[in-house]
């Protein structure tokens, strides 16, 4: 798994590419972790999904979790261009309740914070 | 011209059917989704777009890509938060050279059979339900762009223009008329042509019927059904998909949901029946049979592979169990004089549904070593393990529910495994109850043995690193 981490007109895109499984989301915590302690201001945060290939409940775990964090300091976190494997798992663990899921990097950047 | 289809709108009578999203409730043999599909092909809407809502993966698997209708289909999501329309206002430039929008329950009932008009250029037509744009059709790029905005727009032509007459189904009782109308002779309104359904009897593929059966049309039976000897099926019976009619049972003027059980010596008239279920039309009210002989719903799920999890994980939990008897033995009266941790017996909901007394561990003293070290060894797992290997729990699955505060998820689970270690008993994720659920749904779809045994390992590894690396203890 790569992730790698943008600033675009103050928002923050993370682009994960790969599988995000029980194998690597730690490292994957960290780095969002890290980069979020540099970051202090950003509000909406971009997940760019369409280069990750797979994701399994421990990757979707972190996701959840990230959501809370940024939620509890005013921020959200958008997710745009999911594929099909991972639209999957969305859909059975009803993580689309959770998410705001756009069709496209531009069209979540454009969303209302 | 682009089409979009809004099929998380709720809609109470969908429940009162099952579990299935209200897109996929049968009508005259089809799913409803079915009519919408064929209807964007026949008005040159190749791109669909179809939100998704609950009953998401269903809608997906039955769409595919699109391309069993000539269609490309596509599919978004909206969160619930949001009003249906904003789905269209996120990118409303894709929207504006023609635009057939579908955002709730509308039937696209038909006035005469093949060939239909198509919308001509400049036309705008509407269906409003409780003040919503429930369905839009219109090739006006005004209309359109003003719509996009926030405006209502105004309809600017007749549906009867396009021998169209959309039907809001708002209950029951419009969902089985809708259907009665069918099986009574609309059916063929929808016909391809090339077909023919002259003698009001539409039997789909791989049906067994044997000769002592009476079938007295009009009626609808779906694909992959077997009637038994003797069975009076009609007139006005629309039978859908998987349905198994026993002996001597008659069925008139009702609705059988995909995927039913009938028993035998059954009379079912002016009824819904959808597995173990049978709903009135006319007020909505519901009977739930708990006697599979009478009404069931046929599974099809094979239980082969949870077979093979119960003993790979049995003869694990015997394994466990026996590796970690001495050490528990050793260590817990430790752990118990000098007050790092202890059990308590919480009410958990176990195998078959009832509930039992579990027991949960509890760490009072985080920083200790020896507490570490008990839960690094995964000894705070011992008596869970125990249960499971004298098989009153399973070695992995679903963390176990509690019967009150775990109610919505239990009723969301259609097969659910209580166990000793599973996604829980990993590092806990500061995600709450949203975690937990979602472990639950995953778990319950992607179970196999391969995947309890890397659940066993990494659990008991990953507690066994996070000991040797000195951080906290997690509690299970």
């Amino acid at each position: 798994m790569n992730v790698r981490f943008d600033l675009s007109e103050g928002h923050g895109i993370v682009t994960v590419t790969g599988a995000l499984n029980a194998a690597c989301v730690d490292s994957f915590r960290d780095q969002f972790h890290r980069w979020m302690g540099d970051n202090d201001g950003i509000r909406k945060i971009v997940l760019d999904l369409a280069a990750m290939d797979f994701i399994d409940s421990a990757g979707l775990g972190v996701l959840i979790a990230m959501l809370k964090r940024v939620s509890e300091r005013g921020g959200d976190i958008l997710i745009a261009k999911l594929q099909k494997k991972a639209r999957v798992v969305f859909e059975i663990t009803r993580a689309y309740k959770i998410f705001e899921i756009y069709d496209s990097v531009e069209e979540a950047l454009k969303a209302k914070a | 011209m682009k089409a979009v289809f809004h099929t998380g709108v709720p809609a109470g009578w969908g429940d009162t059917l099952g579990d299935r999203p209200w897109c996929l409730a049968p009508v005259g043999g089809k799913p409803l989704i079915e009519y919408w599909l064929e209807w964007a092909f026949d008005i040159g809407a190749v791109d669909v777009r179809i939100v998704l809502g609950d009953g998401a993966d269903e809608v997906e698997e039955f769409c595919g890509d699109g391309s069993r209708w000539g269609l490309h289909a596509d599919f978004s999501f909206l969160r619930n938060t949001s009003a249906p329309d904003d789905y269209l206002r996120r990118s409303p430039e894709q929207w504006t050279d023609g635009l057939l929008y579908i955002c709730g329950p509308v039937f696209p009932r038909r006035l005469r059979p093949p060939p239909w008009a198509k919308p001509a250029e400049g036309v705008t037509l509407r269906v409003v339900d409780a003040g919503q744009t429930a369905c839009l059709l219109s090739r006006d790029t005004r209309a359109l762009r003003a719509f996009l905005s926030g405006a209502p727009p105004q309809s600017n032509g007749s549906w009867a223009d396009l021998q169209l007459d959309p039907m809001t189904l708002r209950d029951v009782k419009s969902y089985y008329d809708l259907n009665m109308c069918l099986v009574g002779g609309e059916l063929s309104h929808y016909v391809p042509p090339g077909y023919l359904n002259g003698d009001g009897a539409s039997i789909g593929y791989n049906v067994m019927i044997p000769l002592s059966v009476e079938l007295r049309p009009p009626l609808v039976i779906g694909n992959d059904c077997r009637i038994h000897s003797m069975a009076v099926v009609g007139p006005n019976a629309v039978i859908g998909n998987h349905v198994i009619v026993d002996r001597q049972t008659e069925l008139s003027d009702c609705v059988v949901i995909d995927g039913t059980y009938l028993g035998r010596n059954l009379e079912i008239s002016g009824k819904i029946v959808s597995g173990s279920r049978v709903v009135s039309p006319d007020d909505g009210s519901v009977v739930e049979l708990s006697e599979p002989w009478l009404l069931a719903r046929l599974e099809s799920e094979s239980r082969s592979n949870d077979l093979l999890r119960a003993l790979v994980g049995w003869a694990v939990a015997v394994g466990l169990m026996l590796a970690q008897a001495i050490p528990f033995v050793l260590l817990y009266p430790l752990i118990r004089i000098y007050s790092i941790g202890s059990y308590r017996l919480s009410s958990r909901i176990g195998l078959g549904g009832r509930v039992r007394r579990l027991p949960v561990w509890t760490t009072l003293n985080s920083q200790s070593r020896l507490g570490r070290c008990f839960v690094g060894l995964g000894l705070d797992l011992f008596p869970l393990i125990a249960l499971a290997a004298f098989g009153r729990i399973w070695l992995c699955g679903h963390a176990p529910l509690h019967p009150e505060r775990d109610q919505a998820l239990r009723k969301r689970l259609h097969r659910y495994f209580p166990a000793a270690i599973g996604y829980h008993t990993r590092r806990a994720e500061a995600g709450g109850h949203a975690v937990e659920t979602t472990n639950a749904l995953y778990y319950e779809r992607y179970r196999s043995p391969a995947e309890d045994l890397r659940t066993v390992v990494r659990t008991l590894a990953g507690r066994f690193l996070d000991a040797l690396s000195g951080e906290s203890a997690t509690a299970c």
